[in-house]
């Protein structure tokens, strides 16, 4: 367990060295989301307090998907994920390895603008620990996402452009840019599937105080929910592939 | 003891029939090769014995370990070299091996060992910390084969490890590998080339259409098709015309001009011998030399596959193109 933990760990550290920089990772990672959250924020008059929680629920959502998407696919397009898959590391741990490697990234890039707004601006953040907390479990429900979708893809492409087909639309009725509530009905259910307004939710709370608790501990109980059935579905997409 | 055991392997891709219920062994220490043509099933095997792909049905054990239920396993005794198998081009060469060695569970000491060891032998020690992008196409080839022996495997599996590679890159590799099965390392290996699988084997199997249909050592499968004997003739001056005569000798069954010279295939030495003699009188021509040839193992694929000496020149160009577009990408 431990030998395969260490595993994981070293595959994280070669996606971390290779890809974090990549072309790919940057654009969708973290241009894209920084420019969706100007778009949305400029000349509406929000305060970095209300404005954080959709600054931080876009990067960490597009910056982890993207860098999943990104570490598997190049590998196939580069001919190296065979030199991965000959080595003797289950496909499971290959995933998780890879997951890890954009997690941490996720983590990085989300935490990174947030902490030098908080100390800069000195906005209002209800609980620091808990914004943390949210970030940790989207990072890892995003790269989930990220992982699935790349696991059959051939090039970047082939699994960027269905994971946008779903982020996208997930972004305008995850409650970032309009409360759920004002969604029509059909809709607001829809929200709910979706682990982008679970992050939404829980960044919220964490840093405006909207809701309480049990919600908050809802939210990250599906994203963590998500985050298992990604990386076992992915897996399991990646197995289909050796077929 | 068997380090290969393969058994009634099938794989379908949907409907296309890629390997048809083939099975054979490989012996501990064996220099074993695999031979056919491009689409002969040579690399589907390759990978589902490497746990790279699934087999429909049949099994393969490597080492008495079931490839499809163990492969973790098995993959911990077996090196892969595969042109899919690159080592990671934003990474040094060094830190390719560390990589590697690292999910072998060798401890930084191991890894440090053997990466100096293997670079050494193969003569890129000097150049650890470059990064593989840096390298040429022959030196990527030697990183890869670093890569695949760092856990010092029983087994090396190869296929096509000489393909685009200069010639003395490519000398360079079949003397390694030679050495290395010297020393005990059994080397399953798919080649486009014929010569080479005939220099390095002690036995093949040629494949065609997904069927084993040939099993034996070079000279065994060299002797069992040597019914048909080659005559090489190489005359002073060419004459327009002179293939289209002498394939009417009666004991010629067909001719092949190379180079300068020609060959005539006959079932019967003496014979088309006489006829040749009589021949060069008729006609005042001046022989520069004359050799009788055994058949080589490219003669023994060209009549088992059922291939032309055309398609083993397509074979070539196919080999040369993928060379070409291996050095553009």
């Amino acid at each position: 367990m431990l030998k395969n933990l260490r595993k994981a760990v070293q595959i994280a550290w070669k996606d971390t060295r290779i890809y974090y920089f990549s072309t790919p990772t940057i654009t969708m990672g973290l241009l894209f989301p920084l420019l969706m959250f100007l778009t949305f924020w400029v000349g509406r008059g929000l305060s970095i307090s209300e404005a954080l929680p959709g600054l931080a629920a876009l990067t960490v959502f597009f910056s982890g998907s993207s860098i999943a998407v990104t570490t598997l696919a190049l590998e196939r397009t580069k001919g190296t994920f065979d030199t991965q898959l000959a080595m003797p590391v289950s496909l499971l741990i290959i995933a998780l390895g890879k997951i890890i490697a954009s997690f941490l990234y996720s983590f990085i890039i989300t935490i990174i603008p947030v902490l030098a707004l908080v100390f800069l601006s000195q906005p209002q953040v209800v609980n620091l620990a808990l914004f943390f907390v949210s970030v940790i479990f989207s990072a890892l429900a995003s790269a989930g996402l990220g992982m699935l979708l790349s696991a059959s893809a051939r090039h970047v492409h082939e699994a960027m452009t269905p994971l946008n087909l779903i982020r996208i639309p997930m972004m305008f009725i995850s409650g970032l840019f309009a409360p759920i509530t004002s969604l029509p009905g059909v809709l607001q259910g829809v929200a709910y599937i979706m682990p982008l307004t679970h992050t939404v939710n829980s960044l919220q709370y964490a840093i405006l105080g909207l809701g309480d608790i049990h919600t908050f501990l809802i939210n990250i109980g599906v994203l963590v929910v998500y985050a298992v059935i990604f990386l076992i579905v992915a897996t399991k997409r990646l197995e289909n592939t050796l077929k | 003891m068997n380090i290969i055991s393969v058994n009634n392997l099938t794989k379908y891709y949907n409907d296309l029939l890629a390997v048809d219920h083939i099975s054979f062994e490989v012996k501990q220490g064996e220099f074993f090769g695999l031979l056919g043509p491009n689409g002969a099933g040579k690399t589907t095997t390759i990978r589902i014995l490497t746990g790279l792909l699934k087999p429909t049905s049949g099994t393969v054990q490597i080492m008495g370990v079931n490839v499809t239920k163990n492969p973790v396993s098995v993959k911990a005794q077996v090196g892969v070299i595969s042109e899919t198998t690159n080592p990671y081009s934003e990474m040094s060469i060094w830190d390719n091996l560390m990589f590697a060695g690292s999910m072998h569970d060798m401890s930084k000491y191991e890894r440090e060992e053997q990466a100096e060891n293997l670079l050494k032998l193969l003569g890129i020690y000097h150049r650890r910390n470059d990064k593989v992008e840096n390298l040429s196409k022959g030196l990527r080839k030697r990183v890869t084969i670093a890569m695949a022996l760092i856990h010092d495997p029983p087994l090396l599996v190869l296929d096509e490890p000489t393909a685009g590679l200069d010639v003395q890159s490519a000398r360079m590799i079949r003397e390694f590998l030679r050495k290395l099965n010297e020393h005990g390392t059994t080397i399953f290996l798919t080649t486009h080339y014929i010569e080479e699988a005939d220099l390095l084997c002690d036995r093949v199997g040629i494949i065609k259409s997904g069927k084993l249909i040939a099993l034996d050592s070079p000279e065994n499968l060299k002797a069992a098709s040597s019914g048909e004997k080659i005559v090489e003739i190489s005359f002073g001056r060419y004459a327009t015309g002179i293939e289209s005569e002498l394939v009417k000798l009666p004991t010629v069954n067909k001719i092949k001009k190379v180079g300068d010279k020609l060959q005539l295939y006959t079932n019967d030495l003496s014979k088309v011998i006489h006829e040749i003699s009589k021949f060069i009188e008729r006609k005042n021509l001046q022989i520069v030399s004359i050799n009788t040839l055994t058949p080589t193992l490219e003669d023994v694929l060209v009549k088992l596959t059922g291939l032309s000496s055309l398609d083993m020149e397509r074979m070539e160009q196919i080999g040369r193109l993928r060379q070409m577009r291996m050095k553009r990408g």
